[in-house]
């Protein structure tokens, strides 16, 4: 018998933790490279825009793709029944999040800004 | 297990795949039994390792249908194979290298409901279960597998090269474990160029080459075929008629 998510839990939050902190790191760096470019007069790219956040989610799903790959867990998740399109939504699924939710509370009038 | 409970549980039909233009399968086809070890052999090349990445919808044949799970697939699905019963066994590294290997195990069982602390026992990877992949010698790691496996209690293992690199003794115990499974029902399919320790194991042979396959039956049987013996086991077949 196989269960749904709840079985597939011990494999899938180090997987959301990890994704979690590279996506902490990818937003930093692209945050702080906006903000250098923002420096040059006449450059148009001030701020960070719903195409960057969209890099930074399409940036964190591949490195986490490369990490599976690099620590030889592929097998073990299909084996699970995890399958390519389940794992790419786990892995950009906190980067997804995290620019929701920085993109909800960067908007003029909320306390970020 | 009589023939009468040998159900068929894995069926791919005339599957054919070519990889930069070159065909490697033409027509191969693959059947595993309920309760059956199939021993999938061939020279390097042939395309077995192709053929069970079709069976296990690892690979997408360019012809061909994969039947599992009470249907037939044109474009199979791994994961989808994964949660219907399957166990896929791959020639390199079925444990992940960032877990200890009780970890795993747990993950297998807390997935589909099987107990990874029997399965260790089992296996006799109980003094492992703190160490990852990489902390274990070849032999000790294909126990681990064996363990995963055992703690999946699949409906079908597909296994590549398993015996690859194994002490006879190991050899020995593989086969073993693999026999075990198929006695719980498991269909297994196996390759391996370790003729002695896959034909101990082995209810029926399938040969594959030149982009086909033949079942050639039991390996006594396959053993007295000369195109086999000629084409495949060499020296080593016609010593043991």
């Amino acid at each position: 018998m196989v269960r749904g998510w709840r079985g597939l839990r011990p494999a899938v939050v180090p997987l959301l933790a990890r994704g979690t902190v590279v996506w902490l790191l990818v937003h930093a760096a692209a945050a702080a490279a906006v903000r250098v470019q923002a420096r040059y007069p006449g450059d148009p790219a001030g701020e960070f825009g719903v195409g960057a956040a969209v890099g930074v989610v399409a940036l964190c799903g591949a490195l986490g793709a490369v990490d599976v790959w690099r620590r030889r867990e592929g097998s073990l998740l299909r084996n699970l029944g995890l399958g390519p399109d389940a794992l790419a939504a786990v892995l950009a699924a906190p980067a997804a999040l995290g620019e929701v939710v920085v993109g909800v509370l960067s908007r003029p009038g909320v306390w970020l800004t | 297990m009589t023939s009468a409970d040998a159900t068929e549980v894995l069926r791919v039909d005339c599957a054919a795949r070519a990889f930069g233009g070159r065909p490697v399968l033409r027509s191969a086809s693959l059947r595993a039994m309920r309760g059956h070890v199939v021993a999938l052999v061939g020279r390097n090349g042939a395309g077995k390792s192709t053929l069970l990445r079709i069976a296990a919808g690892l690979v997408t044949a360019d012809s061909g249908t994969v039947h599992f799970g009470g249907r037939a697939w044109l474009r199979p699905e791994a994961a989808a194979f994964a949660r219907l019963g399957m166990f896929v066994w791959p020639e390199v590294e079925a444990l992940a290298r960032t877990w200890t290997v009780g970890r795993q195990l747990t993950m297998v069982a807390d997935r589909f409901d099987g107990d990874a602390r029997a399965a260790a026992e089992r296996a006799g990877v109980v003094a492992l279960l703190d160490r990852r992949p990489d902390q274990l010698s070849g032999g000790e790691r294909r126990r681990a597998e064996v363990a995963l496996a055992f703690a999946r209690r699949p409906m079908c293992l597909l296994a590549d090269e398993p015996f690859r690199g194994l002490a006879p003794i190991d050899a020995e115990w593989l086969a073993g474990a693999l026999r075990a499974l198929a006695a719980q029902g498991c269909a297994v399919v196996v390759t391996a160029h370790e003729v002695e320790a896959l034909f101990a194991a082995a209810d029926t042979v399938t040969w594959c080459t030149a982009g086909t396959t033949y079942e050639l039956g039991s390996p006594a049987r396959a053993r007295c075929d000369e195109r086999f013996r000629r084409e495949y086991l060499g020296g080593e077949g016609s010593n043991r008629r």
